[in-house]
């Protein structure tokens, strides 16, 4: 099944009868609707979970679109979009966050691209380090529920 | 400490489609022109994940984390509220350590006892930091909804209710000092008792200075 869902070049499609474990990167868009297990490294591409992908693993793309479930952290360099459809449990690092009504997410969100890591552990405690310098950011004032902080 | 209560008279806000009603909010607007002050805050949120919010709050903070504590308690245990001690080892793994600015805590706190506030209130000190805020809804008429209204920022100062149920439950009704007591690291910066019978609460974390005096053998 062959589907166009970025309106550009035709990219590879992981069917819904399709396994995977390992790490997937390559250079073309791909579209997630099987089930994939470790790491996707597709940074310069477009990777979509489509809504009978289950993805676990961490996920790096230059856009992502979850329309199915993701387990695993969303590396995204120029944008992330979960679709009303989509389940996301795990951390987004991306610029630019989409949240569509009615999707599921549960983890942090982390705008600032230069920080690639994660939400520390559960632990003890705190001092807090002075608040870093003032973000950049940008609201539109449309029904997007978008979210740009560059 | 200051404590204002506020019946401003404000034009109803009509309600939306889907059972969404919009409604005026002045802590809000107190917790905005802090961020304006304070820019490049964390902020834990508490509430179901939001594409409104993450948009409003991407304005004041790249850092968000949400939790959705109360649907991951019905998740895991199929109820809620759960005994405190359950209570207190699911926060214990669902809550990341922070330290977070700001905790968006909504209108959770009316979905528990006391003695599970107090479980509540020992976490959210445990991940925010010295001079954090915590933004929460109390429910001051009898009946509340069966279960938390989810919340969405349209500006600031109108927040938009949402049920996922029209079923009605009694309010605990909490005041002042018992969140006081329970949440006893937090202090009540501002409160707000809108029309509609919430409460607006902005509450702070009250670090104890050590003095020389705490330090004397008495």
């Amino acid at each position: 099944m062959n589907r166009d869902r970025t309106g550009s070049s035709m990219g590879c499609v992981i069917g819904e009868s399709v396994t995977i474990r390992g790490e997937l990167h390559g250079g073309e868009d791909v579209v997630v609707d099987g089930r994939l297990e470790g790491t996707v490294k597709l940074e310069a591409n477009h990777v979509t979970v489509g809504k009978s992908g289950r993805v676990k693993a961490d996920i790096y793309g230059d856009s992502i679109e979850v329309e199915g479930e993701v387990r695993g952290n969303l590396h995204g360099t120029t944008q992330v979009v979960i679709q009303p459809s989509g389940h996301v449990k795990g951390n987004i690092f991306c610029p630019r966050v989409v949240l569509e009504k009615g999707c599921q997410f549960k983890g942090s969100i982390d705008m600032e691209t230069e920080t690639k890591e994660p939400a520390r552990p559960v632990s003890s405690d705190k001092p807090h380090a002075p608040a870093p310098a003032e973000k950049p950011t940008e609201q539109k004032d449309s029904d997007s529920i978008s979210a740009v902080t560059s | 400490m200051t404590l204002l209560h506020s019946s401003r008279p404000k034009p109803p806000v009509p309600p939306e489609d889907d059972g969404r009603i919009a409604h005026h909010t002045l802590a809000l607007t107190e917790l905005v022109s802090w961020l304006e002050r304070k820019p490049g805050l964390t902020v834990l949120d508490l509430g179901a994940a939001s594409g409104g919010n993450l948009a409003f709050l991407s304005r004041y903070t790249a850092h968000l984390h949400i939790a959705d504590i109360y649907q991951t308690l019905r998740n895991r245990y199929g109820r809620v509220p759960v005994d405190a001690p359950v209570l207190d080892r699911c926060l214990s793994t669902q809550l990341p350590a922070g330290p977070f600015d700001l905790v968006l805590v909504w209108d959770l706190l009316n979905y528990f006892d006391t003695e599970q506030l107090e479980v509540i209130g020992k976490h959210l000190a445990r991940v925010t930091s010295d001079e954090a805020l915590v933004f929460s809804l109390i429910n001051t008429r009898r009946q509340m909804p069966d279960r938390p209204l989810s919340f969405e920022i349209a500006d600031d100062s109108t927040l938009i209710y949402k049920g996922s149920s029209s079923l009605l439950r009694p309010g605990p009704g909490y005041k002042e000092p018992q969140l006081a007591r329970c949440l006893a690291e937090f202090g009540v910066e501002t409160s707000f008792l809108l029309r509609h019978g919430i409460q607006e609460y902005i509450l702070g974390r009250q670090v104890e200075v050590p003095t020389a005096e705490n330090g004397d053998d008495q």
